[in-house]
């Protein structure tokens, strides 16, 4: 029987207590590459040094704008060593957007990697950043540090203070201003995530657990977390691997992957073109998924090819990382409506409420609120947001308790379930990720030929859903205009906004639907859009009907 | 064969950027090729090349770049010429 280790207050110390337990057991692999926990241990301490040699202090952002390596995951760890709280950044998205962040944020120090040297090295001029870690450049202008001169530094634990606390880390997210929100979180609020979710499902240091998504996607802190808290192995899957099914489903194999955590999306997809009737997966003990709806017939034809795998619908806003999960039974028919999001992880509690805050009668749908040890702190340098969002309840004892509004409507059934109801405002997921439809409106009434924006989000029939836009142009009556296509419209939205918020569809027309208010009608729009989509896709089963081709093969709508 | 794959990645990559450049050798998913770009690319090649593609061949390191997009389909015995009267 192990003895009960002493109780973390630091993220880090999750990886100092293994380094001392068990040096060599490996702490990450990435195709052929791995770091053991003493090694990472030494080296996210040098990065650290660095950092604190470098000029950053306590409580500074560091930011981690890369694609995956193992050195990034060395440097997210040395970030909140050094008492400082790593900003993940996605390394795809448009310059615009990256500047942002970086002056949002204050970020003076920035992890870079190979594929996002050009736009950093373009970046620190322009931003006025004091170090680039992770590449090397001949430009006088822009201090670098390349990796092989972190490691350089010692490999002592760095001397400064840091508390649970202290931020760790900021998790950038779409806000419907135009101005993204950044979910502040603590060494806490990350560990309590990282501890209940590790027990939940039994992880232990024998398990080799999958990352899939990308680090700015807030899905990736459960293996990132969990898996450290327990020692496991984390196998991180390069973002070409998690976007070409087969090669996915190769590397699970190889790896002996036991956890995978992703999306409905990405699952699908490994279905559908993985070729898993190939491959052995017996050692994938748990497939958990979260983020949006999963079909239930890919779910369930996913679930009798992979019998011996336990399925799990992971749910939680980004502000209070995880908060239900629910375990699937068995594969779903089609009578069942989608999955629940089902029941509250330990330590964990709700309310489900109406518009002035009461509880709504069991059964009935309302927002829910939650209390939780997860719980961020707030929203970074945005107060009124944060206070928005929070709401105050005295308990028992005369304590004031702060709960999180979700936004999200649910339902608590008889069976002690909760389900998903929708959204009380207009954040929608496409393909997993959070997406503020008002952020879209306003990036795309910011071009100048534009007069009028209405961005609504179509069901694509996949349980997820497509973004798309009806624009209406300055001077289109008296053709004063000069003319804009659909197309400079999306990629002028792709100057501020990630790929996957760029609508599929922007529809250029002279005048709007409008209520009796005289505002622009989104329910007309949308059922215009709805109807449109069903009948495409009656006209492809018409076409593969008449023709006799191939059967109708899902599409790959992205991620 | 090499270049009719190029322009067409570059024109599928220019929906959204109209500056990009795809060398032989990049990382298509890194310069963001994603997962509908890849659907459209196997039907374009079918249609090119009169090359079907199965699932398990589209792995990262015969699909992952231009280059290893190229010779994959020269040891599936397509050539540059094939079909071109049907080409967009």
């Amino acid at each position: 029987m192990e003895v009960d280790p002493a109780p973390l207050t630091l993220i880090p110390e999750a990886i100092t207590r293994t380094a001392k337990r068990d040096p060599d057991h490996l702490a990450f692999r990435m195709i052929g590459e791995e770091i053991s926990y003493g090694e990472l241990d030494r080296r996210s301490n040098s990065l650290a040094n660095m950092l604190l040699d470098r000029g950053v202090s306590h409580g500074d952002r560091v930011g981690l704008y890369a694609h995956k390596s193992i050195s990034l995951f060395v440097a997210l760890h040395g970030i909140m060593k050094a008492g400082a709280a790593y900003v993940p950044i996605n390394p795809d998205a448009p310059a615009a957007y990256v500047r942002h962040i970086l002056e949002e944020c204050e970020i003076t120090h920035l992890v870079v990697g190979q594929t996002t040297r050009k736009p950093a090295l373009a970046l620190a001029e322009d931003v006025g950043l004091e170090l680039l870690v992770g590449i090397e450049t001949a430009d006088d202008a822009v201090m670098v540090v390349p990796y092989d001169e972190v490691w350089r530094y010692s490999s002592a634990a760095p001397d400064v203070s840091v508390s649970g606390d202290d931020l760790a880390y900021i998790i950038l997210t779409s806000g419907s201003t135009g101005r993204q929100k950044g979910i502040m979180h603590t060494h806490r609020s990350g560990l309590a995530y990282g501890e209940v979710a590790a027990a939940t499902y039994g992880f232990h240091s024998g398990d080799r657990i999958a990352n899939h998504p990308p680090l700015n996607f807030d899905l990736s802190l459960l293996e990132l977390f969990a898996g450290i808290v327990v020692g496991a192995t984390i196998v991180i899957i390069p973002e070409a691997h998690a976007r070409l099914p087969a090669s996915l489903v190769q590397m699970l194999e190889d790896e002996q992957v036991t956890v995978l955590n992703a999306v409905p999306f990405a699952l699908a997809q490994m279905l559908h073109r993985g070729a898993l009737e190939e491959r052995d997966l017996s050692a994938l003990r748990w497939i958990l998924f979260g983020g949006e709806v999963f079909p239930t017939k890919d779910l369930r034809a996913l679930m009798q090819r992979l019998p011996d795998t336990r399925f799990a619908n992971v749910y939680g806003p980004a502000e209070v990382n995880g908060v239900t999960y629910y375990i699937v039974p068995e594969p779903p028919d089609d009578t069942h409506g989608p999955i629940p999001i089902g029941v509250l992880y330990e330590g964990m509690r709700a309310l489900v409420v109406d518009e002035a805050d009461n509880e709504v009668a069991a059964g009935a749908a309302g927002e829910l609120l939650i209390h939780s040890p997860t719980h961020m702190i707030g929203y970074w340098r945005q107060p009124e947001l944060s206070a928005r969002s929070t709401y105050h309840r005295v308990d028992a004892a005369g304590m004031t308790e702060r709960w999180h509004r979700t936004g999200d409507m649910v339902e608590l059934g008889e069976d002690g379930l909760f389900r998903l109801r929708g959204r009380k405002d207009r954040m929608i997921k496409t393909r997993g990720h959070r997406v503020e439809l008002d952020e879209i409106e306003t990036v795309l009434t910011g071009h100048d030929g534009v007069e009028q924006a209405v961005v609504y989000a179509v069901p694509d029939g996949e349980g997820s859903q497509q973004v798309e836009a009806v624009v209406t142009l300055r001077g289109a009556l008296d053709g004063s205009t000069e003319s804009v296509e659909p197309t400079d419209l999306k990629r002028y939205a792709a100057l501020f906004l990630p790929r996957y918020a760029v609508p599929e569809l922007i529809r250029i027309v002279t005048s709007l639907p409008r209520t009796s208010t005289g505002k622009a009608d989104r329910v007309a729009l949308l059922d215009q859009a709805v109807h449109r989509s069903e009948e495409v896709t009656a006209l492809q089963r018409h076409h593969s009907a008449v023709k006799q081709v191939d059967p109708v093969r899902k599409p790959w709508n992205g991620f | 064969m090499e270049r009719i794959l190029k322009d067409y990645i570059e024109e599928q990559l220019r929906e959204l950027d109209e500056e990009v450049e795809v060398e032989a050798h990049d990382n298509l998913v890194l310069i963001g090729f994603d997962s509908v770009a890849y659907v459209r690319l196997l039907a374009f090649i079918k249609r090119r090349f009169g090359v079907q593609i199965p699932d398990t061949d589209v792995t990262v390191e015969q699909f992952g770049t231009v280059s290893s997009i190229a010779t994959y389909l020269q040891t599936r015995g397509a050539a540059a010429g094939m079909k071109s009267g049907q080409g967009p």
